[in-house]
């Protein structure tokens, strides 16, 4: 601990990010927080945060998980030592045994394998870790906080993972050139000398460790009255949060707050704060489409800014004050008897000053968000699929099938351990039998690769088309540029279909090879078919386990046929059926069609024969 | 290229240097030949992580016991060394695994290092880095931040000091590096083959001298060799003295928000770099100079292009940006 300490900052010389060490110190108030998650670009401090509170935490650690941890290592399995010297079958806890009574650190969270993560969650939130393993079951109790962090720019981690957490807080990178040279500042300081840095510090961070000690004290008698229980309900709902998490997370974190000032009353601003701490993450996407789906609130239009709430919501209130009531009864030991439902007077001015100042925060976090995504282009997560080949990470093991190349020794061991009393040793300290053997599930990312196949014939370079379809193909492209998934360029025109450029990962070559791609002509769309098609499956043989995508981007209209014949686009249909192929995905951009409405048909004619998805170039949208 | 490994070896809190270049234009011949201007550090003999002894605090837990039990630590002094990762690496060989023979042999469970281990305080190359499988440079990421290396898996569970100087060379044409990764590298410099032919022909002739005796060559440029080893282990006393003025801080971080960076990373690099500069020039302080050195090598990989734009640092505005403050 003392060596993590001095690297790390003293809390308090972390400067900015109030509202992550407001979060933080919540969750060191109010154990039964159970997750801070905190979201942020890279560099901003998030980790170094997090390593600064471990210091001013009375009397608790915080531990690190790396993210190449397996669940044994994690959760637990079998005690090695023991079952090999005595033959007996006990269980070993694993880290998270560890933690009990501490605080866990998730760096990078988003790239933590999801169902470990997610059993994790799990774990923490119930308070207790299920073990069923290798002849082992065991059950022990677990009162932890994880603190996660994350860059949201390369993968998001699934709404119901994140719904876990409690808090969460994004942390928005300074923008004024004073306060960031104080932090160069403060780095240099701290590493001229880094006790005499920490020296500095003590007193201060003292003083957040005592205030935390004293909030632990006050937080019992913290009273939150109904009004604003049913407020906090009220807006969350207006908010279109889903489930009772974020109700409860609000409420908890108001009297945290409240208790931070030293106070036994819960104010309006704690209620407020409360809210913009624990509902971030929460109004996804999914849940405003839900709510726009009709059943709820249909008055609410996120996309616009200032709406105020309409009077029909306070109508709707005492439906859901009564929905509401028994959660209230068994989460809230200090809510006050139960006042009148329908919501007084000054109850709805009160509500109103909350909600503006919520949800103005809310939004401004969300569009700061949105606008820093939109400026690193889109991202999807993608599945791991189990891997087939020796490559990849270590994620388990399994009983192989006949022989394994990849054995996964500490299961082999582990399984072969409680035998060894009885087992004949010849010298060996461990004996291991053939049916003890288990080997290695590896997971590895999946990549994929596209084709891109471009009609550069006469009829697209008519009116100008060619600008839009490079723009279109580089907006497919953004995001294959984040993921590293393959890309490849077939082009075709005259009576060539070629492949302009091999798989590469490097997206400057194809807008490069497309740029410089010289166009006009007739349409060889049949060829270019063939061409992708033979090119993938080519592709596929070498590299089993994967998917391609080829995408055509014409208008559809076949003028010169592969083989000699009369009819092109009789010609494409006829060979469509024999191409088929499961781990090709076919998908046509129709081109065409936008300054001709005649042809449009030609192109979802080709997607119908190739069972391809159809998009119309113009909605793909422009970069 | 030279600069920057010269300013990561000075300071080492640079962060690394990412070299991008086609192929054959002389990366991995520079990180190789770096070992001979490295300089000497001195570590506690037989640890396995060549701990620092000047700095208990950050001493494996191996040496901390026995510092502990009132053992005083021997030392002993070598050059820093270049450790590099095969990109066939495994994940266990890197982060360290179970002893097997030791499990079989004794029953006992015990940690045997990886790559990491060799690498405190030594330099770590990875070759064509983009094409490390994800899963590696999550885990290269990971202890290159933390400095420690901690390690969950196969029944072993284990923290040693991981702090290394990262050097990762690549060739763009064979696809990118993840965006986060790229922010980890301090610095970052293109290499591009020469276009002179007299230059190009230049090192046609150092090659062939150099196949034809290999030792004589090494010999002909000892002494330049030997002044670059002196003048950088000078730079590294001198460094803690160089004076970094409130205003260059300031300046520094102005260039910072010019290019829209959003962590402090850049700021902080471009102030260390340039303060490694001015150490490596025997100056007593930073001045402009130094951030138009250094800026073009902190800047241009985490400069927000439009994914198909060519690299977006401009050399004007960076010039402007420098001399307005």
């Amino acid at each position: 601990m003392h060596q993590d300490v001095l690297r790390s900052l003293p809390f308090s010389a972390v400067r900015g990010m109030s509202l992550a060490k407001r979060a933080l110190i919540c969750a060191a108030v109010d154990h039964s927080i159970k997750g801070v998650l905190i979201k942020g670009p890279s560099g901003t401090g998030k980790s170094v945060l997090v390593r600064a509170f471990a210091e001013v935490l009375p009397e608790r650690d915080v531990i690190n998980i790396p993210q190449n941890i397996t669940d044994d290592q994690l959760f637990g399995g079998l005690d090695l030592e023991k079952a090999v010297s005595e033959g007996k079958a006990m269980v070993s806890g694993g880290l998270l045994s560890r933690t009990d009574g501490n605080f866990v650190y998730l760096d990078n969270a988003n790239l933590m394998d999801g169902r470990t993560l997610d059993s994790l969650m799990e774990c923490i939130e119930s308070g207790k870790v299920i073990l069923e393993r290798e002849g082992v079951s065991a059950e022990y109790l677990l009162e932890t906080t994880a603190i996660a962090s994350m860059d949201p720019s390369e993968r998001d981690i699934p709404d119901s993972i994140a719904d876990r957490f409690e808090i969460c807080v994004n942390i928005i990178p300074e923008k004024d050139f004073r306060e960031r040279a104080e932090i160069v500042r403060a780095d240099m300081e701290h590493r001229r000398d880094i006790s005499a840095y920490h020296e500095d510090y003590r007193e201060s961070d003292a003083e957040t460790a005592s205030i935390i000690k004293s909030a632990r004290l006050i937080l019992p008698s913290v009273v939150l009255d109904r009004d604003d229980v049913v407020t906090i309900v009220k807006i969350c709902r207006e908010l279109n949060v889903g489930g009772h998490r974020a109700d409860i997370s609000a409420a908890k974190v108001s009297k945290v707050l409240a208790a931070l000032d030293g106070r036994a009353f819960v104010t309006d601003t704690d209620v407020s704060d409360a809210l913009v701490l624990c509902l971030p993450h929460r109004r996804t996407l999914r849940t405003r489409e839900k709510a726009e789906g009709g059943k709820v609130f249909e008055l609410i239009d996120d996309s616009a800014e200032d709406i105020q709430p309409d009077t029909e919501i306070v109508e709707d209130v005492p439906v859901l004050v009564e929905e509401f009531d028994e959660e209230a009864e068994q989460d809230q030991e200090g809510a006050a008897d139960p006042g009148p439902l329908e919501p007084s007077a000054s109850t709805g001015s009160r509500y109103d000053a909350i909600f503006e100042r919520a949800k103005e925060a809310l939004d401004e976090i969300e569009e700061l968000e949105a606008f820093r995504l939109h400026e690193i282009a889109g991202i999807r997560s993608k599945r791991a699929p189990l891997s087939m080949r020796n490559s990849g990470r270590y994620r388990g093991f399994r009983v192989p099938k006949g022989k394994t190349s990849d054995p996964a020794f500490d299961a082999t061991v582990r399984a072969a351990a409680p035998y060894q009393i009885s087992r004949e040793s010849n010298g060996l300290s461990i004996k291991i039998e053939s049916q003890d053997i288990r080997e290695k599930i590896r997971v590895r990312r999946k990549s994929c690769s596209f084709i891109f196949a471009v009609d550069v014939s006469g009829s697209l370079v008519k009116g100008g088309m060619m600008g839009i379809v490079q723009n279109a193909i580089r907006s497919m492209l953004m995001e294959s540029y984040v993921k590293r998934d393959r890309v490849s360029l077939v082009t075709f025109r005259e009576r060539v279909a070629e492949v302009a450029v091999p798989f590469t990962r490097s997206v400057e070559m194809i807008c490069d090879t497309l740029e410089q791609a010289p166009v006009g002509g007739s349409t060889p769309l049949a060829s270019a078919i063939i061409v992708s098609r033979d090119y993938a499956v080519n592709y596929l043989r070498k590299h089993p386990g994967e998917n391609c995508y080829i995408i055509l981007i014409t208008d559809g209209c076949a003028t010169t046929p592969a083989f000699p014949c009369a009819d092109a686009m009789g010609e494409i249909r006829r060979i469509a059926p024999v191409i088929k192929d499961p781990k090709i995905e076919w998908t046509v951009i129709n081109s065409g069609g936008v300054y001709d409405v005649k042809r449009k048909d030609d192109a979802r004619k080709l997607a119908e024969y190739l069972d391809a998805r159809y998009i119309d170039i113009k909605d793909l949208g422009e970069y | 290229m030279k600069v920057s490994l010269i300013l990561n070896i000075v300071d080492p809190g640079v962060g690394g240097v990412l070299i991008r270049g086609e192929k054959g234009t002389a990366k991995s011949t520079a990180v190789r030949s770096l070992a001979n201007v490295l300089p000497d550090v001195e570590y506690v003999r037989g640890c396995r992580f060549r701990c620092d002894p000047s700095h208990p605090e950050l001493l494996c837990s191996e040496c901390m016991s026995e510092l502990e039990a009132g053992k005083r630590h021997e030392t002993e002094k070598g050059p820093i060394r270049v450790v590099e990762l095969p990109l066939s690496a495994t994940e266990d060989r890197i982060a360290g695994t179970l002893d097997l023979e030791h499990v079989l042999q004794t029953g006992k469970k015990r940690f045997e290092p990886g790559v990491l281990a060799q690498a405190n305080r030594n330099i770590l190359y990875v070759d064509e880095v983009n094409l490390l499988e994800d899963h590696i440079v999550d885990l290269l990421l990971d202890s290159a931040a933390m400095g420690v290396n901690y390690v969950e898996r196969e029944g072993v569970s284990f923290s040693h000091p991981s702090k290394f100087i990262l050097i990762g060379s690549m060739n763009p044409e064979e696809g990118e590096l993840r965006p986060q990764l790229l922010d980890r590298f301090g610095l970052c410099v293109d290499v591009v083959g020469d276009k002179y032919v007299t230059s190009r022909a230049e090192v046609v002739m150092r090659r062939l001298e150099y196949d034809s005796d290999p030792d004589a060559f090494i010999e002909k440029f000892r002494p330049e060799t030997e002044a670059l080893r002196e003048k950088i282990s000078l730079a590294r006393k001198r460094l803690k003295d160089v004076e970094v003025s409130q205003k260059m801080v300031e300046v520094a971080s102005n260039i910072a928000i010019y290019f829209k960076m959003e962590g402090h990373r850049a700021d902080i690099t471009l102030v260390r770099a340039a303060r490694a500069n001015a150490a490596f020039e025997g100056k007593d302080s930073i001045d402009r100079d130094d951030f138009r050195t250094v800026a073009p090598m902190v800047l241009t990989h985490r400069v927000k292009k439009k994914p198909f734009e060519k690299s977006g640092l401009d050399r004007g505005e960076l010039e402007e940006c420098i001399k307005m403050y």
